[in-house]
């Protein structure tokens, strides 16, 4: 419409349009980023990051085990086509070593202080909010050097995204600091929060350890139904990627009761806890309940 | 001693659960694999026990890993399976042994997709290897049923299957029908191996049918003798299972197995009803 108006010789006209139509396909190009995450967790991060201009697909879906994860074909696909690949990193995703395309890997826990488990480095970084921010300052920073044209955008978003989770770091910092210490302790189905016991001074005993190992032996079954019983743990966490079979049979065989249901390596549609915030926000409220009204 | 092998299955629960759901399948398995070697229908066992997978994987699909549905999935499976294998051995003569095993394999390979496309890898291994430790109490109730329900069929159906068994051409003189009869016992074994699943797993459950069946034969040539005495062998090598798992951290059911296999090579040399020693031993008196 503008241009019409404008009386302006034919082949600047034209040269206007060029570049009119030039940065509009540049544009659609752009919202056409395609990036590939490995999980649902980074899936939501990265969309709160780069707003409406990435199309983002994440590998292992809703409520899904991430630790056995093994790439079919079709993902092989996805991770060809992506521009950018959004991993956790902390030997999580051993697969990733056999792609093809490295270069596009952007490790989204790198910086974060983490916590080695038998020699391995645990790969839960994102169960703590203190290391929100370092997730959502990767992928910024890896989505501004795809598209610089958004870099501010990124920035912006990740900045407001940042705010959030301090809020809700300081607002449950404050009332786990205020709980007694001997009400901190609980049996996890696997060990998925040892950043989140760190950074809270909770003790956590998980079932199962860091990958989900598959076979649970007698021993570390009567272990650990030793130390429900000589510590006096009350509470015992599930978990919505794992089955309850373990914990109910430590429920039949202690004190200790379900405290409740956590979301710890995906996202969860069937709890209704689909942004990472909210993951977060219901497990710090969940075991904060269970720890308050544990006797 | 006390202390060592009897004070776990006291102090912790799971351990004396495991044991009493051992005891509970102990009871009828051996014996049906006893007549499973006695009409030479071991493979045919195998086969149905890998279409179970299947089956309980459908169930999975449908309801997670709940034991009831996983369990009416399996037996569908399993009862389905019988009818095929019935086809086989009617339209195939010399093939039926490579029949089999085709179709087991492909019942494994459709059971472990089903599987894999709705859940993880963590559950397909507790569904094909077994979770003995976390057997409750609604898999005690399942194996109680399964025993009683054995027991009293084969009570009821023991004198023509028997017959049926050692002497089929008696039974179609007399005009009974042993096909009745061999079908009731076929579906006793689809839910024995049904019971095996929810301890050691699908691909492991027939070793607790055919194994202690197989060894007790290397002892004993009375049929009812075997059924009676057979029970203690897969207690035994449960207990094994249990117990190394407990001290050693190993898993139950390769050890379970394993056990097996020792009793049985053991057997294999000191049997007394066809071990190698006493063939040697008789061929050295022959000598001298
Ligand atoms: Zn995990």
């Amino acid at each position: 419409m503008e241009i019409r108006s404008i009386k302006t010789p034919g082949f600047i006209k034209s040269l206007f349009i060029a570049l009119l139509t030039l940065s509009v396909s540049f544009e659609s190009k752009a919202e056409d980023i395609n990036i590939v995450t490995t999980n649902t967790i980074l899936a939501d991060i990265t969309s709160e990051v780069t707003g409406k201009h990435a199309v983002i697909y994440s590998l292992v879906g809703y409520d899904e085990e991430v630790h056995a994860f093994n790439p079919k074909p079709s993902d092989l696909k996805k991770l060809k086509e992506a521009d950018i690949i959004i991993a956790n990193g902390k030997n999580l995703e051993g697969w990733l070593s056999r792609i093809d395309d490295k270069n596009k890997i952007v490790e989204a826990s790198k910086g974060i202080k983490s916590i080695k488990k038998d020699g391995y480095e645990d790969p839960h970084g994102w169960n703590s909010p203190y290391n929100a921010n370092i997730y959502i300052d990767n992928i910024a920073y890896a989505a501004c050097a795809k598209i610089p044209a958004y870099c501010n955008e990124f920035k912006d978003n990740a900045n407001k995204y940042k705010q959030t989770f301090n809020e809700l770091t300081i607002k449950y910092k404050q009332l786990y600091d205020a709980l007694p210490q001997e009400n901190k302790k609980a049996i996890t189905a696997h060990d998925a929060f040892g950043y989140l016991a760190r950074d809270f001074e909770i003790t956590f005993i998980p079932i199962k350890g860091v990958n989900e190992e598959t076979e649970i032996s007698a021993q570390i079954l009567a272990q650990i139904i030793k130390q429900i019983r000589e510590s006096g743990i009350k509470v015992i966490f599930i978990e919505n990627i794992s089955n309850t079979h373990f914990a109910e049979q430590l429920t039949k065989e202690t004190s200790a009761t379900i405290g409740g249901e956590l979301i710890s390596d995906s996202l969860s549609k069937k709890n209704s806890v689909d942004t990472y915030y909210k993951m977060v926000d219901y497990n710090l409220k969940t075991v904060y309940e269970a720890f308050s009204s544990a006797k | 001693m006390y202390e060592i092998l009897i004070q776990p299955f006291v102090e912790y629960g799971f351990m004396f659960k495991s044991l009493l759901g051992c005891v509970l399948i102990s009871l009828c398995a051996p014996m049906l694999g006893l007549f499973l070697i006695l009409k030479k229908m071991s493979l045919t066992g195998d086969a149905i026990s890998h279409a179970i997978l299947p089956g309980v994987a459908i169930g999975y699909a449908v309801a997670g890993l709940s034991v009831t549905i996983m369990t009416l999935g399996g037996f569908i499976a399993g009862s389905l399976v019988i009818v095929l294998s019935g086809f086989v051995s009617r339209y195939t003569k010399k093939g039926e042994d490579s029949a089999l095993a085709v179709f087991y394999l492909i019942s494994l390979a459709l059971g472990i997709l089903i599987i894999s496309l709705n859940g993880s890898n963590i559950d397909l291994l507790s569904i094909l290897f077994g979770s003995l430790l976390t057997i409750n109490d609604e898999c005690l109730i399942l194996l109680s049923s399964i025993t009683l329900i054995t027991i009293v069929t084969m009570l009821v159906i023991r004198r023509p299957f028997i017959i049926d068994c050692i002497d089929p051409d008696f039974l179609i003189h007399n005009d009974i029908n042993g096909h009745h009869y061999h079908i009731i016992f076929m579906i006793l074994v689809v839910l024995n191996l049904i019971a095996g699943f929810q301890t050691i797993g699908t691909l492991m459950a027939v070793g607790l049918l055919i194994l202690p069946a197989a060894i007790i034969r290397l002892w004993l040539n009375n049929i009812v003798l075997s059924c009676l005495i057979s029970p203690l062998i897969v207690i035994i090598s449960c207990y094994c299972g249990l117990i190394a798992s407990f001290y050693y951290n190993y898993p139950t059911t390769p050890i379970i197995i394993l056990a097996l296999g020792l009793l049985y090579l053991i057997s294999v040399f000191l049997g007394t009803n066809g071990g190698i020693l006493w063939k040697y031993v008789r061929l050295k008196h022959l000598d001298s």
